[in-house]
Order: structure tokens, then sequence, then C-alpha cells
């Protein structure tokens, strides 16, 4: 009996030693780097674009088991748990309520999945501070200007990208060609330059759009304008965390062509930069309804 | 004690720990002379503070693998042999006849472990790293954490089921609890059913593979977290429990 009793008191000693040495609730390293996004906000000046911060959205991280809902109220921050609303991997941004919300993995488990699923990249606190405003961005632009996001092209489509889009050689070939364009133009030294780095887009364009349907450009629009913005909010985040370490250079990246909707984030990106250089004031009043490149033939009388 | 000495002395008999401890030792020369190499990014991995940790990798699987298969055919050798009657007749009970069993098969796991260990030290002598001899002996004692649990696992289930069932399990068991992480990332993209039906696996199977990362922060320089050690212990002690809970309807 002593045995049994020696036996049981071990037991209840190990799961006791198993429950107090654990740690419960948001790990630390996402809580600093939710600090660290909302610290970036103070020196933003909303990135230009009236009344965004990532402080007004509650951001979500997901632990594999809970959410734990990080929220700003009069200054104070509070985190909340709950059930996952996605229950999956996903950075996003999501109606929950009456509002959008940041849903995104914990660093642990971002860095984790994107390690089996790329191999070889490294993905860390910096990274994953861009992604937070990346999503906060999309929230921005949900709560204020839905109805003419969603005109744009009905919705995304990615399927029809990859086989209506990527599958047309010359399509591709001239997209590449744009790419390069826009990158020369976010280099260009003077607007001369630059406006004649965009005529060549143009007549590029008016080739490219006699390829594709409407409805295929509407989806490329789509991407630019509203992924294209949050790439930009996601570089200007990334170059203000450490503006001496850009281990990522999101200019070189704007040239090229790949399968997917991944490009139309890069060169819509490259368009809110050559925006920035005609006219920085442009995203006081720019509503996602129109197409950057329009703003940019505008600016520069084409 | 005769009960675990006589069981220790079959399993020298018949050599199964010298077998197996061959194969094992085997394996990590194949890694740590450079007949197979080891590499990340395409860049070769040779010095020890590297390579140290992967063999890790390496003995924790190799030991945990070997450990089930010496385990799970000690119990239903007994009672094929039917050496059980000569217990039985002892007045001897049926848990402390198994709980004497798994002692040995656990005695038998930390051996092959420690041979293993052994072949880690020349590797680590043989590259000048003498100094880093001492660091083996807490990442000994916490890769025996997981050798015990499979030692003890595989030996329950061999209680409770035929021979090859037993085997399956403990062997699924035991590949599982090493690709913890990396089934828990997988979970993590699959979502939907086959991400629950994972999860829930994940959740009543132990990590060896965080177990044995620990050891291998202590061989890095790092702290390890001791609630992972805990964690480890406690499954221990869950398997050492169903030793002797779980009976066999021949005795």
């Amino acid at each position: 009996m002593i045995k049994k009793i020696i036996f049981g008191a071990v037991g209840i000693g190990l799961a006791a030693s198993v429950i107090a040495t654990g740690t419960y609730g948001l790990p630390e390293e996402d809580k600093d780097i939710y600090n660290k996004a909302a610290a970036i906000s103070a020196g933003s000046d909303n990135f230009g674009f009236k009344d965004f911060s990532i402080e007004n959205y509650p951001v979500a991280f997901y632990d594999g088991e809970y959410d734990y809902v990080v929220t700003q109220e009069n200054g104070t921050e509070n985190i909340t748990k709950r059930k996952p609303v996605l229950n999956s991997i996903a950075a996003t941004a999501y109606p929950v309520d009456e509002h959008y919300e940041v849903l995104t993995p914990t660093l642990e488990k971002m860095s984790s999945v994107l390690g089996v699923l790329t191999a070889s990249e490294e993905y860390g606190e910096r990274d994953h501070i861009t992604t937070l405003w990346h999503e906060a961005f999309h929230c921005w632009q949900l709560t204020n200007y839905y109805d003419n996001i969603i005109n744009i092209c009905g919705g995304t489509d990615e399927k029809l990208v990859a086989d209506k889009i990527d599958t047309n050689e010359r399509a591709a070939a001239l997209f590449q060609e744009q790419s390069e364009l826009l990158e020369q133009a976010v280099g260009a030294s003077d607007i001369d330059k630059m406006r004649e780095y965009i005529v060549k887009y143009n007549q590029l364009e008016q080739e490219r759009n006699a390829l594709l349907s409407e409805e295929l450009t509407d989806l490329e629009n789509y991407y630019e304008i509203v992924e294209g913005s949050a790439c930009y909010i996601e570089m200007l985040v990334y170059t203000m965390q450490d503006p001496e370490n850009t281990e990522r250079d999101y200019i070189s990246e704007i040239s090229g062509y790949s399968d997917g909707t991944g490009k139309y984030y890069k060169t819509g990106m490259a368009q809110c930069i050559i925006l920035d250089k005609l006219n920085i004031e442009w995203k006081d009043t720019y509503d996602f309804s129109r197409p950057f490149i329009d703003l940019i033939n505008e600016e520069l009388d084409i | 004690m005769i009960i675990t000495l006589t069981a220790l002395k079959e399993k020298l008999r018949r050599k199964e720990l010298y077998i197996v401890s061959v194969i094992g030792v085997l394996i990590l020369l194949i890694f740590s002379t450079g007949t197979g190499t080891i590499s990340i990014d395409g860049k070769e991995i040779t010095e020890y503070e590297t390579l140290a940790p992967i063999l890790l990798v390496v003995v924790n699987a190799v030991g945990c693998v070997l450990s089930s298969v010496m385990s799970v055919g000690t119990i239903p050798s007994e009672y094929e042999r039917k050496t059980s009657h000569l217990i039985w007749i002892r007045g001897v009970s049926q848990s402390r006849y198994h709980g004497e069993l798994a002692l040995a098969n656990v005695i038998s796991g930390l051996a092959s472990e420690g041979i293993l260990f052994i072949a880690m030290g020349i590797f680590a002598a043989v590259n000048d790293k003498t100094s880093e001899l001492l660091k083996l002996i807490p990442a000994y004692l916490i890769i025996a954490v997981n050798i015990a649990s499979v030692c003890l696992v595989s030996t329950a289930l061999s209680i409770i089921l035929p021979k090859i069932a037993a085997g399956a399990l403990s062997a699924a068991i035991s590949l599982i609890g090493i690709f913890h992480s990396v089934l828990y990332t997988l979970k993590d993209i699959l979502g939907g059913f086959g991400g629950e039906l994972i999860k829930y696996t994940l959740k009543i199977i132990p990590d060896l593979h965080s177990v044995q990362t620990q050891a291998g922060k202590l061989i890095s320089g790092d702290n390890a977290d001791i609630h992972i050690i805990l964690k480890g212990l406690l499954a221990v002690y869950i398997f050492t429990a169903f030793i002797f809970i779980f009976r066999r309807k021949e005795a």
C-alpha cells in the first residue's frame, strides 16, 4: 500500500512540475513583435494614408490551439484568448463580428511552416512585423474602401491567373519587359527619364491588354491595387526597422516574372514608389478605385 | 531483481544487445567519419560543434527504434517459453514480473544508448574535443528519458497485444515521437480533418524530438528547457503505470 502511495505521490509531483514550468498564453516573442510593430506607428505618419495604423485593428496570433487577440483600448494593451477563427496557418485580414482583424500565426508557427514549404528561407521577427503591417493595411482598405475594392473585379481568382495569364507566353514576356521598365522608372534620376520608361510601359500595356480579356486585366488591376499597395507598406515597414540593413532588397525584386499572383505585388508596389516620387500627397485622396498607372500618367501628363 | 538479471542474461545470450548496438554504432560512424555526409544549404558539415547536435538526432532516432525492437519481444518470449509458470509457482505477482522484465528492457536500452554515446565520445576525441566530453553525460541522461519511454511503452503494449501488433504500434509511436515537430508542422499546413487527426495523435504520443533537442542545446552550450524534460519524465511515469496496470490473460 505504501508503495502505491509513493508511486501516486511521484506522479502528482511530476504532473505539478510540468504544469508549474510550462508557459501559457501568447509567447513573449510575439508580444515583443506586436509591441515593435505598434511602435512603428509613432514615426510613420500613417504612411500617408489617412488614419491608417496597425493599432486600430485587433491582431490575433494563432499558436496552433488558440487565437491570442491583442487589442489597444485607450493606449492600454489587452490580450484575450479565444477559439481560433480560422484554425489553420494563414496570415490574412479577416472579418470578425463587425470589424476586420489581422489573423496571423505566432512567429514560431509561421517560421516552422515556411521552413518546411520553402526549405532554406529564414523567416524572423523583422519579417513577421512587416507581415502584420501588410495585413493591417488590408484591414484598413476593407474597412474604408470595401465597395471600391470589390468593384475592381468582383473578387480574387488565383486559378484564373494560373490558367489564362501564366500560360500566355507573349503576355508573360511583355509583363517581364514592363516590370523591368518599372524598376528603371523607380531608379530614374529625373522626371524626363521616368516619363520615357512609363511611355514605353504604356505601349507594352496596350499590346498586352489586346492579348488578355477585360476580366483578366481587371483581375491584374485588383492584385496590383490591393496587394501592391500592401506590399508597398510592407517595404516601408521593413526599411524603417533597420534602414542600414536591407537584407531583402524589395526594389531589385520588381523586375522578373513568376507564375502566380506574387508578381503583381511587386509591380503594384513599384507604381506606389513612383507616385511617391511624383507627388507624395497622392495618398491623401486615393480611394482604390483606379489603377496606379492612371495616376502616374496624369502626374506625368501622358 | 533476479528476474531482471535473468532477462538481461537472456538478452546477452541471444546477442540481441550486441547486434542492435553494432548496427547503431555503424550508422553513427557512417555520419561521423565522412563516409556519409550531412549538408546544410549545400555546405558540407564537418565541424564537431555543428555536427554533434546533428549526431544526437541520429543517436536519438537509432536508440529509440532499437530500444523498441529489443523491448517488444521480451514478455511475449517469456510466455512462449512458459517461463512465466515457474514465476507463478513462486508466488510472484504478475505486476512485479512485468515490472522486472520492463526494467531489464530499460537497462538494455540504456546500455545500447551508452554504446552509441561512447561512439560519439570517440568522435569528439578524434576531433581534439576532449573538453566537450563532459557535456555528453547530461546529454546521455536527457536522451535516456526517451529511451526509457520507448522501452516502457513497447513493453506495456507487448503485455496486452500480440507480438506483431505490439511491434508495429510501438515502432509507430517511436517514429511519430521522433518526427513530432515535423508532424506538428504538417498538421498546421493540412488543417481540416487530417490536421485534427494528427493534432490529437500527437497529444497522446511523447515528443521525443523536443527532448532530444534539449540534449543538443546542452552540447551547444545553451540552456535546456526543463519543462520539456519533465514532460518526457511524465511520459515515462505513465508508461511505467501501464506496466503495472496491464494484465495478460494467460497468466
